[in-house]
């Protein structure tokens, strides 16, 4: 379990360079830059094959004509060798948000070559330029020119849009390099001083990893680790080899850690905890203040923004958020907040851009977050349009309408989905609901990563509008309150008003609330009968409605599996009940009352 | 121990019960996992929160702790076979 090796110590924190400066820097040949487990590159090594793959690249540039790499690698040293080198030969690196075969389907047209480690199956024909396959040119070798042009584009990252279609941002090279001076010269002092080993939880192929983890340890010094571990169980022990370190976390990843005794273990050692990506939960910030004795550092930012506010929360009321120096913000009459700083992707237009997150702006600068104003949520440290999401699975055959939600899971926030079925599809699902839904799955899963898939989906004969056709989000998730398996798939609806709902439909023989009601014997419990009739309400009125009591609850004759049937639901007078009744049908094909109840409901919400 | 004496086909039926309950799975009954199939991205198709969840929850309810190496954990979260000859292996409850 424990590491036998000594603490790695690390001399003296080498004086910050620029980004543009790094490879021309008056750094020592030995300097640690990156390490994992056994393995330990020095700053020679560094710019060895920098400009190694720098020269390799600009053959590849004179004979194509074209400057775009694809930069994808698993190991975060050979993503930074990759990266220098690409920007090194004027070149611009594509940075795939992951390895899923529609990302990289739709890129590998638009590049030259590919740099990094990648599968004959992934590379597709093109030439793939491997950092850990050079062989470095001798330290003496490099440059003595004036260190790289700020004003060039050097990479190009991805995100999801609001509206639907995934957007391409530029970074010029001063946008990252103004961020890391920012970053070391605001939060480098909140660091303990002496030199430090970045550990990271966060890929360097999304902006907040790419700053956080890779450049600003370059630029400051600080060795970073090559490796990503997933598990808790993996990086604290390579932690606890480190005499001091820095942490760049996610909240996924900072929910599961201050749950291991380990992480006390580290106070006074792990002298600073960066987290970012999705919002921070108080529970988990002072769980991490708790056992290091310092708070993490958050930082909120976005790809298009790059970095934009941080703070640190305390157990006394909300912490608000402090704008990094030189970005400017302002509010939006929505609400939203516009921002303008020199790390802004906005196309030099110095209009700056407006988020999609909506704020109060106190008096003195800082802000407080208000929530989104737009369809984008973070599931892990991913965002998600889910209008995008939607875009993509009208696309497949069998979905005439969908919409998406998110949900809280575990503590994490997930998909699900409602989808109303074509008529070939409800047929197909009704004997096969999984494998439908594995369809569906299917459609997503070459463009989207995995943790953004639908958790959870129902099938409904259609989606819950409101009476200005709106889909509130609490009606959508009304319908995952309880599990999908009980639930009846299709329920047509045969007459509908303001008043009245009727519904019709047959209980199917697969119903998983038919298990151990009784076996042998299968009826539909009166429970899950009150589940259908919530469900319906919270679809009619647009609302998951409140239930204060259910009243004259009466069961006359058990539902069976294969009986067909009625659901009625009437709304009392004052909108304050909802009298249902269940009728199957007869062999004589009469209606046969089977249960009726009244349900109380609480105080319709005001309308918005 | 109670459990001890537990065989592999009944800790392996436990183990499916524990990921369809900690991972919340809906749309699939124990009976469903495969036993050899893998358990991440094809297979069953679980995603990294849910490795990370379901390590939370064998050490809740088996008091067993993954590997520091990366490597060593792939092949535990292979399936829910390797699960559980890991968990047979290590479980302290």
């Amino acid at each position: 379990m424990s590491d036998s090796r000594p603490p790695a110590a690390d001399g003296a924190l080498p004086p910050s360079v620029s980004l543009s400066q790094l490879l021309i820097a008056p750094r020592a040949k030995g300097a640690p830059v990156a390490f994992a487990r056994g393995r330990e590159e020095s700053f020679a090594d560094l710019v060895g094959r920098v400009e190694a793959l720098a020269r390799q690249l600009r053959h590849h540039i004179a004979r194509q004509r074209g400057s775009r790499f694809l930069l994808l690698a698993r190991d975060s040293y050979d993503f930074a060798t990759g990266f220098l080198a690409i920007a090194r030969a004027g070149g611009v690196a594509l940075l795939p948000p992951n390895r899923q075969p529609g990302s990289l389907a739709r890129l590998l047209p638009t590049v030259t070559a590919l740099v990094g480690d990648f599968s004959s199956e992934e590379a597709a024909g093109l030439p793939v330029l491997d950092p850990r396959e050079v062989d470095p040119l001798p330290f003496a070798a490099r440059g003595d020119d004036a260190g790289l042009d700020p004003s060039q584009v050097v990479a190009e990252l991805f995100t999801s849009g609001s509206t639907g279609e995934a957007k391409h941002l530029e970074k010029a090279l001063s946008h990252l390099e103004s961020e890391v001076r920012t970053l070391e010269e605001t939060l480098g002092p909140m660091l303990a001083s002496g030199p430090a080993r970045v550990f990271a939880t966060v890929s360097h192929q999304h902006l907040y990893g790419l700053l956080f983890r890779v450049l600003w340890p370059l630029c400051s010094g600080r060795p970073f680790a090559a490796e990503t571990p997933l598990h808790p169980e993996e990086l604290l022990p390579r932690m606890a080899g480190a005499e001091r370190c820095l942490l760049v976390a996610t909240p996924v990843h900072l929910r599961r850690m201050i749950h291991r005794p380990e992480l006390g273990e580290l106070r006074g050692r792990l002298v600073a905890v960066f987290s970012s990506g999705g919002p921070l939960d108080r529970e988990t910030a002072l769980g991490v203040t708790e056992r290091l004795g310092s708070a993490p550092i958050e930082i909120f930012g976005s790809t298009e923004t790059g970095g934009v506010a941080w703070r640190r929360q305390h157990a006394e009321g909300e912490a608000p958020w402090s704008t990094l120096p030189g970005v400017e913000i302002a509010l939006e009459s929505d609400g939203r907040l516009r921002v303008r700083s020199p790390f802004v992707s906005d196309g030099g237009s110095g209009e700056g851009f407006v988020m999609g997150d909506r704020v109060e702006i106190a008096a003195d600068g800082t802000f407080a977050l208000r929530g989104r104003a737009d369809r984008v949520i973070k599931v892990g440290e991913k965002r998600l349009s889910l209008p995008e999401m939607e875009s993509a699975l009208r696309t497949h055959a069998w979905i005439e309408e969908v919409a998406l939600v998110p949900l809280e899971q575990a503590g994490e926030t997930r998909v699900g989905a409602v989808v109303v079925l074509d008529e070939s599809a409800r047929q197909a699902a009704q004997r096969d609901r999984r494998s439908v839904l594995a369809a569906f799955s299917e459609h997503l899963a070459p463009d989207w990563d995995r943790v953004l898939l639908p958790r959870a989906w129902r099938l409904v004969d259609e989606l819950p509008r409101d009476a200005q056709g709106k889909l509130p989000t609490p009606a959508l998730q009304a319908l995952f309150e309880s599990r999908a398996r009980p639930r009846i798939p299709n329920l047509e609806v045969q007459e509908r008003s303001a008043s009245r709902l009727v519904l019709a439909g047959r209980v199917p023989e697969d119903l998983a609330a038919l298990e151990g009601h009784f076996p042998g014997h299968p009826i539909v419990p009166g429970v899950a009968q009150l589940v259908w009739v919530r469900d319906a309400a919270a679809g009619w009125l647009g609302r998951a409605p409140e239930l204060r009591a259910v009243e004259a609850l009466k069961f006359a004759k058990p539902l069976l599996p294969g009986h067909e049937f009625r659901l009625h639901l009437e709304r009392g007078p004052e909108g304050d009940s909802l009298r249902f009744r269940f009728e199957r049908t007869g062999e004589d094909g009469e209606p046969v009352l089977s249960s009726s109840g009244r349900l109380a409901l609480g105080a319709e919400e005001p309308e918005a | 121990m109670e459990n001890e004496e537990i065989s592999p086909a009944a800790l392996e039926a436990e183990l499916k019960d524990v990921i369809i309950e900690a991972l919340m799975l809906e749309d699939i009954t124990p009976a469903e996992i495969e036993t050899e199939a893998p358990l991440f991205v094809e297979g069953l198709g679980l995603d990294s929160i849910d490795a990370l969840e379901l390590a939370m929850a064998l050490e809740e309810r088996y008091g067993v702790q993954i590997s520091e190496d990366p490597e060593e954990n792939q092949k535990i979260f292979e399936s829910v076979r390797s699960l559980g000859e890991f968990v047979a292996r290590h479980r302290v409850k």
